[in-house]
């Protein structure tokens, strides 16, 4: 009931605007008459102080000029050559096997060599195999994730407490050294290898993973927790009552599950998965790790990356056209999730947690599953933090379950001696800092104009603030070098990446994790009366006392572990970060240091993973935060 | 103090007209209610009052200023809402002060006006509790008296009492009127409850679908009703359906169709109602008799359908005509069975002559008339 009632709520609310812009669309004349911008303005006037006012006008201003035009220049130098329109770039890439199958797909994907098994995957060409490496990961994400979400959110086991705070670790975003960790632990004599294959006997083959297939089982075990967190909330948001009507109509068990709760989650597995999709398709520091493999490197992120001169800001001229097919596919994904990830939507989901989820006690085989499957998926998952603390503690380690010198802490005196990666460090807070007080200062506004006012064009507004998650960094970091080196104007302004990268790269942490603020202060809004701020108005209070008074204190929760998430993926943020840090080293982010350092130092993997292990250390702390100390939901975790 | 004007309010939502051209004329001191069933526009003009909505035409007018356009913040109304609107994250004195420290009023006489409101409105020693500290009666008082403090030329309430139990309402109704006439600030109330608006107001606005039918005082609004909508929605009126005999001044008869002649009155003194008209007769449960009264009476033969004994009376549904079931209260001291027949009787003041025609109610009670009639 309460869900309908939600819902009804909803439309209420909202259903004098939409009927009055449709009118409005529908009179497609009334662009030509005066009388309805005077009801615009009016409108307008009414609802916006100046404090509102000025929100609204730097969330569009910094949007539209560090988004969307960039992506507007991105988008016109692939559709153009020599200054007029043309489809160039595009009949090259899809007549050049490197992007397109012209002859087809060639490699084995599996192939038995002696007792060594290799998982490979096949090449296709880039547009292709970043299809293919998103697909599956998606899928298998998605498997995993759905599964781990109905036993978490249905059946009450021993050490389930322990469980849900394990199962999140996969979450944590390390760049890079993650990708290493897993590349040694599977390697030839790697930690599975030497267990499974030459001491237990269990496997008959030694497994291998490589090139794309390494990838998929890269991101897999990353964002599976993706999936599963979108899922766990979507399935703890179910009504029990509806599953108790179907029970009570005879459905049971798995029956049950397929007929009524699948059903109903669906719309929350969709988007998380999509998202995962989307996120696989768009991740650079996997494919740099294995960028040996020149299947690897044939991949479309690869591609636009590696086309990228960033010190003199040359672009070949084929990589517009190639992020333009990019962005194409993540503007494909974020379509399809659109009605979920728009803010408005909270609206309707916002009261669906209120009641108890069902949980049920398991039978004894039901133990097994339950216990069998968490088991397999935490030990895949934890593999990646065990192998970047054995990486982090040691110099070598190469053909041994741990590491020969384990634990040493010499790696640790050698990155914190150079002053590079001290500087890098110092960079990374302090531009994720700026971007997080841009991001509080600019998302609270939007937010609150996005959930208390009726203007015609808010949906607008919400598009542009949610759209950013979806956006393929490697395309906003390309449209910047086209839109603020090309154009004079900023040419000779600190706008110009080639000048100096901070400004821009605040600014691209800024728009990239706004979302994540966005979302969970909307949703906090969502849950606070509009009467507490009718009551402080009623009393006199300007809108700006208002908002500062009374809607900020009352969302303070949301708007701060938004933020916080924020500043987790500030810090690790990778694509942006790798091409303009390259332009002058001492401006470079932590991540492009971490970078560096697998290209430059010998014992490069190890060093790296410190970094690794320090961003961890971060994270796990500020994830902590939010989810203990401020109770706070999924939307700021994921971004959803 | 002030005067409340609307004229020709209107506001729509989309296709709804929440309110149609509202003209009302609130006197100085006032406790104005506006009374109607769900989504008749109550809430709607009070948010127009105070400054939430703009609406679509008309003004509304404190004394003679036009307020059509002034912000909410620059009305100097105190609005009580419905669930409170305590604010969650501040004590009850920081609650009850923040519309003075908006005003700029000094420290120490913010302190002072807050203490003696408190006082007030009986919540004295509780201003450093928080609102999670409160019960839902002693929310409301802060509310009222965070209103109340500012010295608001007017004081909305949008049913101020919904949320609690039944005889903290009773109480709480009698401690606003104290504190309302006390203060001598014109007064909007809103509720649905027609016991609430009976016993608080000094002039009622019943209203229907965004009209408003009918402003008078309680008592008026409850003997005098204008109009079929009025005298349904108050009290629980049987009608019965008729046309008319006879119509001489005030004194209206009607037939009705198995025969029956009603002796009654009208309410109207602006209408002229011929005979052949088509009219419904209201009739109140309790001014159903089973003793005979003195003169000036009707008697209607009826059969009781169903009874049940309430304390003070019988709660009873008789049939008359036929098909036609009258709920009626009768003393508890009467002998009645079910089953029994029964001449009830009502005196001419009691019964109710309404016009049918260009009442837009007309065709409601019609269609329960008949649905009644088909149930049986
Ligand atoms: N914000 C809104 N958007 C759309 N329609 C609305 C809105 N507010 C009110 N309405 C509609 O306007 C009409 C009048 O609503 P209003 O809230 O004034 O009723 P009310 O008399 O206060 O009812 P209740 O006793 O249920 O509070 C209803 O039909 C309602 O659905
Ligand atoms: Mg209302």
């Amino acid at each position: 009931m309460a869900s309908i009632l939600s819902k009804e709520g909803f439309k209420l609310r909202f259903s004098g605007f939409s009927n009055r812009t449709r009118d409005w669309i529908l009179s497609g004349r009334k662009f030509f008459h005066f009388e309805y911008y005077k009801e615009l303005l009016h409108q307008f006037r009414s609802q916006m102080g100046v404090f509102s006012s000025i929100q609204l006008a730097a969330v569009i201003l910094v949007f539209i000029f560090f988004m969307v035009l960039p992506l507007l220049a991105v988008i016109g130098s692939a559709f153009t050559a020599n200054g007029v329109f043309s489809l160039i770039w595009f009949r090259i890439i899809f007549t050049d096997p490197r992007f397109w199958p012209v002859n087809g797909c060639t490699g084995v994907p599996i192939q038995i060599v002696g007792d060594y098994l290799y998982i490979r995957g096949v090449d296709c060409g880039a547009i292709i195999n970043s299809i293919y490496v998103g697909l599956s990961t998606t899928l298998i994400s998605t498997l995993i994730g759905v599964t781990l979400a109905f036993f978490m959110a249905r059946y009450d086991f021993h050490g389930k407490s322990i469980l849900r705070i394990l199962i999140l670790v996969p979450i944590l975003s390390t760049p890079f050294v993650s990708a290493i960790a897993i590349q040694k632990i599977f390697g030839e004599f790697g930690m599975l290898n030497l267990l499974f294959y030459d001491i237990l006997r269990i496997l008959p083959f030694r497994v291998i993973f490589e090139g794309l297939a390494a990838v998929i089982l890269v991101q897999s075990l990353h964002f599976f927790s993706l999936v599963y967190l979108s899922t766990y909330a979507a399935f703890l948001a179910i009504d029990p009552s509806l599953e108790e009507q179907g029970e009570n109509m005879g459905a049971k068990g798995f029956g049950l599950f397929r007929k009524i709760t699948l059903p109903l989650a669906l719309p929350g597995i969709e988007a998380g998965a999509i998202l995962t999709f989307i996120l696989s398709v768009e991740d650079l520091g996997t494919l740099i790790v294995f960028e040996s493999d020149p299947v690897v490197r044939r991949t479309i992120t690869y591609q636009v990356y590696s086309l990228i001169f960033a010190p003199t800001g040359a672009i070949n001229p084929i990589a517009p056209a190639l992020s333009v097919i990019l962005l194409l596919i993540a503007m494909i994904g974020f379509l399809l999730i659109r009605r979920y990830m728009s803010l408005r939507h909270y609206a309707m989901m916002s009261k669906g947690g209120t009641w108890n989820p069902r949980l049920n006690k398991p039978k004894w085989w039901q133990y097994i599953a339950i216990y069998g499957f968490i088991g397999v998926v935490l030990f895949f998952a934890l593999l990646t933090p065990l192998g970047i603390l054995f990486l982090a503690f040691s110099t070598e380690w190469g053909t041994t379950v741990i590491p020969v010198n384990f634990p040493t802490v010499i790696n640790f005196f050698q990155v914190f001696t150079d002053p590079l990666v001290l500087q890098s460090i110092f960079n990374s807070l302090f531009y994720s800092t700026v971007a997080i007080i841009l991001i509080v200062v600019l998302a609270t506004g939007a937010a609150y104009i996005v959930a208390r006012k009726n203007l015609p064009g808010i949906g607008g507004l919400d598009l542009l603030v949610t759209i950013p998650i979806a956006l393929p960094g490697i395309v906003i970091a390309m449209g910047y070098f086209l839109f603020f080196v090309r154009i004079p104007l900023f040419a000779s302004s600190i706008l110009n990446p080639l000048i100096t990268a901070m400004p821009l790269l605040i600014l691209a942490f800024t728009i990239r994790k706004f979302p994540f603020t966005v979302r969970s202060t909307f949703a906090g809004l969502q849950q606070t009366n509009v009467e507490y701020e009718e009551a402080a108005e009623n009393l006199g209070a300007s809108r700006a006392r208002v908002f500062a008074g009374i809607v900020i204190p009352l969302v303070a929760v949301s708007v701060l572990s938004g933020a916080m998430m924020s500043f987790v993926y500030c810090m690790s943020e990778v694509s942006v970060s790798l091409v303009l840090g390259g332009v002058n080293p001492s401006q470079a982010p932590l991540t492009w240091k971490m970078a560096d350092i697998l290209y430059q130092v010998a014992a490069g993997s190890h060093h790296a993973a410190v970094l690794g292990l320090l961003l961890m250390i971060i994270q796990i702390i500020i994830i902590t935060i939010v989810n203990v100390v401020l109770k706070s939901r999924t939307e700021s975790m994921v971004g959803l | 103090m002030v005067t409340i004007d609307l004229k020709e309010l209107t506001k729509r939502f989309g296709e709804v007209v929440a309110c149609d051209h509202i003209d009302l004329h609130i006197n100085d001191g006032e406790l104005f209610t506006l009374l109607g069933p769900s989504g008749c526009g109550k809430t709607t003009i009070l948010r127009c009052v105070a400054g939430f909505y703009t609406p679509e035409e008309g003004q509304v007018f404190f004394g003679e200023t036009d307020m059509t356009r002034v912000p909410p913040n620059n009305r100097n109304t105190g609005m009580v809402f419905q669930n409170y609107a305590i604010w969650p994250h501040m004590k009850v004195f920081d609650n009850v002060a923040f519309g003075l420290k908006i005003r700029k009023i000094p420290k120490d006489e913010i302190r002072k006006k807050v203490l003696d409101i408190l006082e007030l409105v009986r919540l004295g020693g509780m201003e450093n509790r928080t609102p999670f500290q409160l019960s839902g009666g002693q929310q409301q008082r802060v509310a009222l008296a965070r209103a109340l403090v500012i010295e608001p030329r007017v004081l909305l309430f949008d049913e101020p009492l919904s949320n609690l139990d039944a005889k903290l309402r009773v109480e709480m109704r009698h401690e606003i009127k104290r504190i309302q006439k006390e203060f001598g600030i014109t007064t909007i109330y809103v509720t649905h409850d027609q016991e609430e608006a009976l016993s608080i107001s000094d002039r009622i606005a019943v209203m229907e679908l965004g009209h408003i039918r009918q402003v008078d005082s309680p008592k008026d609004i409850y003997e005098e009703p204008q109009n079929l909508f009025v005298a349904d929605f108050i009290g629980s009126c049987t009608f019965l359906h008729g046309t008319i005999t006879s119509a001489n001044g005030k004194k209206i008869t009607i037939e009705t169709s198995w025969g029956q002649q009603l002796h009654g009155r009208t309410t109207r003194n602006d209408l002229t109602f011929s005979k052949g008209e088509e009219a419904f007769a209201a009739i109140r449960p309790e001014d159903f008799r089973v003793r005979e009264p003195k003169a000036d009476f009707n008697k209607l033969s009826s059969t009781i359908e169903s009874l049940v004994f309430t304390g003070r009376y019988y709660q009873v549904y008789a049939d008359v005509g036929g098909t036609h079931p009258v709920k009626a209260e009768l003393a508890a001291d009467s002998e009645i069975k079910v089953k029994d027949k029964r001449d009830l009787f009502i005196s001419y003041r009691d019964v109710i002559i309404l016009k049918a025609e260009g009442d837009p109610f007309a065709d409601r009670i019609r269609s329960l008339l008949e649905g009644k009639a088909e149930a049986d």
